[in-house]
């Protein structure tokens, strides 16, 4: 994923009164890449991307999209540019059609290729039978949808999307990310903000942990999960565990953390192989009956975990 | 791409159904509740198309006898004036704060005339008695001559006054009430402060989530504001023209003639509004709802000096603080339209225009300044 560089942000600072927002942030997406900001509520994510877009001033720092300074005349960079927004945006006067092709509208001038486009976008989304209805009578779900389909309408190449699936039920989830892998797919370079840890593992290359207005951790999913301590987890459902033996747990190879409760044994795992089958000889060796056996790879949740001492998602 | 635009913005403020019933449905119910209530009271005044005023002349000087001519002459039976004559200066107080008559009339240095209110009544007798006093001479020269020359005079006089190009109608022609529908009109052209409140909220990215949509686009900024601006002044221009429809033709409202005139004046008002709107909505540092709070009550009360509620208001402000009215949106485009229905002349009216345009200018040109700056 050798690309040019598309998206360039230095040392940024944000500050919204006393409240730092952003604290010396350091970001570079390439083309190609869906590129994924991972971070709790508040942790920065929708002033970085504001920040990006223009749309919001900043103190300190240098950001550059496409090689150039954002200005609110950058017209040629803009017109590369599609964006999805947290909220959702759009004319509750208009229809979905009309909402659609307002904002294709915006970006592509000739009719005939706007028609098509919109056409595109529409079904991209799964929208053509809602084409004539006004916003409001659309479910949150298909709201998230059209939000989507009025800021990749005009197929820009490098997109944003804040947190296009909150609140959007698994199946239209699927969807959304379906969609924006394809986009991927079709050249566009992503950048996708959300504090879901699954999406952001499914379909980013590339991950930035941010917390309190800081990039913690930069890199492939492998990567961020190489960076730390936990390599696997094992659990073992056991009924009467002898509290005795969980030091000779922790004396096994690689263990680094052993704990027992409600029935089931967790053992944490630095990296190292053969975990499971040494604990499972030793359980039989002690005559210690067990049920069912899980291993769980690190999440990004372990990663986050680790480096801030706080779960993702509280 | 300027075309698409603007017909889009028309659809976005048109299919605000809340907006649009305060803009211009609101108005017509109101003028139509009006002219119910007033329609009734209309009807029992409809014999009062004559002035009626107390004249108080004492000593038997030339130039008594000159005016006495001149009012004899406006008394007959095509006159514009009803003289009473009172007794005694109680009496003419008495019969003046009983309202029966609309002036006192009384001649010491020159001729005064002494009012309770002020009105369209009053206006008319005022003017009448300035006409008769550019004339004196000639009633004076007259009565030297005898009372038949003065007779002769005095009714050229009279018919000078009456003919006069300036005054087109006489009172009685005038809807006594007018003056409501004149503040519903400039209540009307201001709402249009909503629209331009509604554009800029729709442009400044930190107010809204479309704003942010049209923001991060390619679209030169000064062409949304353009086709927005367009919309907007099509959609209240819209609303004006369907109100003074509505008064004219459903109610039956005089508004006088100068189609022309009307037209201009109320796409100006329009242009007042929307401009007004515009700066609010740039200047003032709060949210949309406090925004909106602050346009509707700055109207309103606008319009109350202007007699949307109280009709005298207008003319007791132009009596206590002249100058209010002169800068007082609602006042001017009530004075506009009004001044359209009394006299042929049209100073009155151009400057009313040229204040409600000089304003819209400067309204326009604040907002134009801050959302220039705003470099977002
Ligand atoms: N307009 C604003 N004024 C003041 N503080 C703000 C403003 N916008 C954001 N903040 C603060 O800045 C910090 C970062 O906010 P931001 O919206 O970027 O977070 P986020 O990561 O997008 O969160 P979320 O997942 O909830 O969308 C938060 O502490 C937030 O309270
Ligand atoms: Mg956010």
């Amino acid at each position: 994923m050798e690309g040019k560089t598309v998206i360039k942000v230095e040392n940024l600072v944000k500050r919204y009164k006393e409240l730092v927002a952003l604290d010396h942030f350091n970001l570079e997406v390439k083309e190609g890449e869906v590129f994924g900001l991972l971070g709790p509520n508040g942790s920065g994510k929708s002033t970085t991307m504001n920040c990006i877009l223009g749309l919001l001033k900043y103190d300190k720092g240098n950001i550059e999209v496409f090689g150039k300074k954002m200005a609110p005349d950058s017209y040629e960079v803009k017109a590369m540019i599609g964006v999805v927004p947290q909220e959702v945006a759009v004319f509750e006067e208009l229809t979905v059609l009309e909402n659609v092709d307002y904002f294709c509208g915006l970006y592509v001038n000739d009719k005939a290729t706007r028609k098509q486009y919109v056409e595109e976008a529409l079904e991209f989304v799964g929208l053509q039978e809602f084409k004539k209805f006004y916003p409001k009578k659309l479910s949150g779900g298909l709201l998230r949808r059209l939000n989507i389909a009025c800021g990749i309408a005009h197929k820009p190449k490098l997109i944003f999307l804040d947190e296009p699936t909150v609140a959007v039920d698994p199946q239209s989830r699927n969807k959304i990310l379906e969609g924006i892998e394809q986009l991927n797919a079709e050249g566009a370079t992503i950048v996708y903000t959300s504090h879901y840890m699954e999406e952001v593992e499914q379909i980013c290359t590339r991950i930035a942990i941010m917390d309190g207005g800081k990039n913690l951790a930069i890199g492939t999913n492998e990567e961020l999960k190489n960076m730390i301590k936990t390599g696997e987890t094992i659990q073992v459902e056991i009924l009467d565990f002898p509290q005795a033996q969980l030091e000779s747990i922790r004396a096994l190879p690689h263990v680094y953390r052993a704990e027992y409760e409600e029935n089931h044994l967790k053992v944490h795992y630095t990296k190292g192989q053969r975990n499971l089958v040494r604990l499972l000889d030793y359980l039989k060796e002690h005559d210690i009956t067990f049920g069912r056996v899980y291993s769980e790879l690190p999440t990004l949740n372990d990663v986050f975990l680790e480096i801030t001492g706080k779960e993702l998602r509280d | 791409m300027f075309g698409r635009m603007y017909g889009y913005r028309l659809k976005r403020l048109v299919n605000d159904r809340t907006e649009l019933f305060w803009l211009a449905i609101f108005p017509i119910i109101l003028g139509f509740f009006f002219h119910v209530t007033f329609s009734s009271i209309t009807e029992k005044a409809e014999s009062l198309n004559r002035i009626p005023v107390a004249v108080m002349l004492e000593e038997e000087g030339d130039r008594e006898i000159a005016l006495q001519a001149f009012l004899e002459e406006m008394n007959a039976e095509d006159g514009m004036l009803e003289i009473v004559e009172p007794a005694n200066a109680e009496e003419a107080e008495e019969l003046l704060r009983k309202g029966e008559v609309t002036g006192i009339l009384t001649m010491e240095d020159t001729v005064s005339l002494k009012f309770a209110k002020e009105g369209m009544n009053q206006t008319l007798l005022k003017y009448l008695v300035n006409r008769y006093l550019q004339g004196e001479a000639i009633l004076l020269e007259a009565a030297k001559k005898g009372p038949e020359a003065m007779q002769a005079a005095a009714k050229a006089l009279y018919e000078t006054a009456m003919k006069n190009e300036e005054l087109s109608i006489a009172p009685g022609d005038m809807d006594p009430y007018a003056s409501y529908f004149f503040a519903l009109m400039a209540m009307t052209c201001m709402f249009g402060a909503t629209l331009g409140l509604t554009n800029t909220r729709e442009i400044q990215v930190n107010q809204s989530m479309v704003a942010v949509r049209r923001g991060v686009a390619p679209t030169r900024k000064g062409l949304m504001v353009l086709t927005d601006f367009l919309a907007a002044f099509t959609v209240e221009y819209a609303v004006f023209l369907l109100l003074y429809v509505f008064l004219t033709l459903i109610l039956g409202i005089h508004f006088g003639s100068q189609y022309a005139e009307i037209l201009l004046g109320g796409a100006v008002a329009c242009l007042n509004g929307i401009a007004f709107g515009y700066m609010i909505g740039v200047v003032v540092k709060a949210k949309h709802s406090v925004k909106s709070a602050i346009i509707t009550s700055t109207t309103l009360s606008l319009c109350f000096f202007a007699g949307l509620m109280v009709a005298d208001m207008k003319y007791t402000m132009e009596k206590n603080m002249p100058w209010f009215n002169r800068i007082n949106p609602a006042a001017l485009i009530s004075d506009c339209f009004s001044s359209l229905g009394v006299f042929d002349d049209l100073s009155k009216y151009a400057q009313c225009v040229t204040i409600l345009l000089a304003e819209a200018v400067i309204f326009g040109a604040v907002a134009a300044l801050v959302l220039r700056k705003q470099k977002v």
